[in-house]
């Protein structure tokens, strides 16, 4: 083989250019790549060889917890009634990652075809070449994934931001620090943008011809409320998987069942009612009833 | 829900049976009399859009004060919630054919319920929710995949037939909501079995 | 009576929404190019009529003169609503053919396209929905190209990638296409073995079917 497999997956692993940014406690979710220093303290350094790959690890690690938090966030988003905190440093970090491979890949495709024609003084489609070009093609196969679920999750965000346009433009005006954590920079833009040229078109097919009291787009006080807020009285699924690092004790909304086994409470107001979600177990409920233990990362939305 | 859902509108349209409570000048329209008054006590129907607001507001008898006034129109129940129509929704709720009776079943019944807190229907209308959802659910779980190369020979024709809807009698009772739950089920059940069988 | 045209326009809306379902269903690349004629007569009706309520202007103090000022005021609101509401979800279409990339064939009065259903779209849309499809297409260009998303393809599947080389056949005349990995000649029913990523666009164009 020309191009050791190993080589590549050393590269892959080899992930020098990890984005690490000071966060601000006031980010409401914390998933656990946002804390870089627990990933890389847990490995056990024995010794400098061990340290060294421990780094490498380290990279590796970071970059698959970093991706199964972009698959958790994705599948809240696409499961919530509502849209969910931007991850600004996950997507940066991510979006960075994929810049990068892509790079990485043109890179060696680019070395595959030039010693190769060279040698054989044909064309490179030969089916020898075909087996040397199997990594990369996983590689490329992984890259697609990638791209495809953070396509998918930019998608879905920018769907509900339409959805929900007058509902934003309200949020804006009355908690504007809110708003600018829970958008990324341009979703904010995109919202402004995609409401003005709506507006424009509502104006001047539909409103220019009403009278001035019924002129407004986001109007609460007629008989229908113009503004659509997102339903948190949906039912959704949810999984209890307890706090993030595992710690169970640490937990102080954990209580300990006679059994043995770890719940949170959650009170359902219609009822009255108060059920004790244990840890593993999927349960149906409205969104409001859970959405403050999504938030914390104790339970997903499937 | 939502100012600008299609189905929501539509709902909005049903017409229920209204009885003014006052004499009323220049709505005459309402009644296909323009011009004249619509007198009290007189029974008309209207649009659930404009019902619903002037069996709120009111008026007093010339004084223009909020409390004590008397609604314009007072809300009669309507054909659909009869007791007839209820004594066959408890009857058999599968046999029933919801269309028939109002193709925004659901949706008025949610209105009205949140209009009046008429607990009692909510009650009767879930319990004919459950057991007309199990009669959809086996509607729905009944999907046939046609192979992929009779789909392209023939083309639209064929794809329709991918998962074609085998209509029973029941299919033709459900009423506009009934059929949008129906529509994702069958969805779904197609979407796993062509996973299932990838 | 007050609102009927109204009911009317949302009646349409709803057959429409309908149809856009079932083309989304069918999948033959028919359902993010077309889009049914705009009722100008319907609208133009109802926004009539909303002018011959505010004249009609019914007032006064007496509990009578009361009652005809909310029938109004709900006329009015309810016209406004079944209008806005119409005009929603064609907005809704409109942003689908923007994403499907179909929009700049439409708006172009499908001249590119030897295919004739394009050219008639362009006049199914009103004044103000042609201009609010070429801006929602300049804002989804300008998204694409924003130095976030510019290497995720924003406008790409949204379904899973399964296998990296795809059979393709084409499904319209096309001419030539200029791709990443080479040139191709678009002849109806001829096949191709391609790179996914690369032909996605054409895809939901229409132009190209995977099989």
């Amino acid at each position: 083989m020309d191009i050791n497999i190993e080589d590549i997956l050393a590269e892959l692993d080899r992930d020098s250019t990890t984005v690490v940014e000071p966060w601000s406690t006031s980010q409401q979710m914390r998933g656990p790549s946002d804390d870089v220093s627990t990933v890389l303290n847990s490995l056990p350094p024995t010794s400098t060889a061990a340290a060294a790959q421990g780094k490498q690890l380290g990279g590796s690690l970071l970059a698959r917890e970093d991706y199964e938090c972009l698959v958790a966030h994705w599948r809240n988003e696409r499961c919530s009634p509502e849209i969910l905190p931007y991850p600004h440093a996950l997507m940066r970090r991510m979006l960075h990652r994929v810049q990068e491979q892509m790079e990485q890949l043109e890179a060696i495709s680019m070395n595959f075809m030039d010693p190769d024609a060279m040698a054989a003084g044909s064309d490179v489609s030969g089916p020898a070449n075909n087996n040397s070009m199997l990594p990369l093609l996983c590689m490329e196969a992984e890259l697609e994934r990638v791209r495809f679920v953070v396509r998918s999750y930019v998608r879905c965000r920018f769907a509900k931001v339409d959805r929900f346009s007058t509902y934003l433009e309200q949020l804006h005006g009355v908690a504007p620090q809110q708003f600018e954590e829970l958008l990324s920079p341009e979703e904010i833009e995109y919202h402004a943008r995609h409401f003005a040229i709506l507006l424009d078109l509502f104006n001047n097919t539909v409103l220019k011809h009403m009278p001035a009291e019924l002129q407004a787009i986001n109007d609460t006080e007629g008989s229908v409320n113009m503004v659509d807020e997102p339903d948190w009285n949906r039912f959704v699924f949810v999984r209890v998987v307890g706090p993030r690092d595992g710690k169970l004790e640490l937990d102080p909304q954990l209580i300990t069942l006679p059994n043995g086994k770890h719940c949170y409470t959650v009170t359902i107001p219609e009822l009255q009612e108060d059920v004790e979600c244990t840890i593993g177990s999927i349960y149906v409920m409205r969104y409001a009833v859970i959405k403050d233990l999504l938030m914390q990362n104790k339970v997903e939305l499937i | 829900m939502g100012y600008f859902d299609v189905d929501d509108v539509l709902a909005d349209a049903v017409e229920v049976p209204c009885k003014f409570q006052l004499e009323v000048a220049q709505v005459g329209f309402l009644a296909g009399q323009p011009g004249e008054s619509v007198a009290r006590n007189s029974k008309l129907e209207l649009p659930l859009w404009l019902a619903r607001i002037l069996a709120i507001v009111g008026a007093g008898d010339g004084e223009g004060d909020g409390d004590g006034d008397t609604p314009f129109v007072e809300l009669l129940p309507p054909d659909t919630f009869a007791a007839r129509v209820m004594n066959a929704v408890k009857a058999d709720p599968v046999a029933l054919d919801l269309h028939a009776v109002s193709p925004y079943f659901y949706a008025l019944a949610v209105k009205w319920v949140n209009l009046f807190s008429d607990a009692e229907l909510g009650e009767t209308v879930a319990r004919l929710l459950l057991a007309r959802a199990q009669e959809i659910n086996s509607n729905a779980a009944n999907v046939t995949l046609v192979e992929r190369t009779l789909d392209d020979l023939a083309g639209p024709l064929a794809s329709r037939q991918n998962g074609v809807h085998h209509s029973s009698p029941f299919m033709l009772t459900m009423d506009e909501w009934e059929k949008t739950v129906y529509k994702e089920a069958h969805e779904a059940y197609r979407d796993s079995k062509k996973w299932l069988l990838q | 009576m007050y609102g009927d045209l109204g009911n009317k326009l949302i009646i349409e809306a709803k057959r429409t929404q309908q149809l856009q379902s079932r083309r989304n269903g069918i999948r033959d690349g028919t359902a993010n190019v077309s889009i049914p004629q705009y009722n100008d007569a319907l609208v133009r009706g109802i926004i009539a009529e909303v002018e011959q309520i505010r004249e009609s202007g019914a007032g006064g103090d007496a509990a009578a003169g009361q009652c005809a000022h909310f029938v109004n005021l709900l006329c009015l609101e309810r016209n406004k609503r079944c209008l806005l509401s119409y005009h929603k979800m064609r907005s809704e279409i409109m942003d689908g053919m923007a994403w499907a990339g179909t929009a700049g064939d439409v708006l172009s009065g499908g001249g590119g396209a030897t295919d004739s259903t394009l050219s008639d779209q362009l006049g199914n849309l009103s004044h103000s929905e042609q201009s609010y499809l070429q801006q929602y297409t300049d804002l989804l260009t300008q998204m694409k190209s924003a130095p976030a998303f510019a290497d995720i393809d924003l406008a790409g599947s949204l379904t899973p990638p399964s296998d990296i080389f795809i059979d393709v056949r084409v499904l319209k005349d096309a001419g030539e296409i200029q791709t990443e990995y080479g040139t191709f000649n678009l002849v109806k029913d001829s096949q191709f073995y391609v790179r996914q990523s690369d032909v996605e666009s054409l895809i939901q164009q229409g132009y190209l079917q995977k099989i």
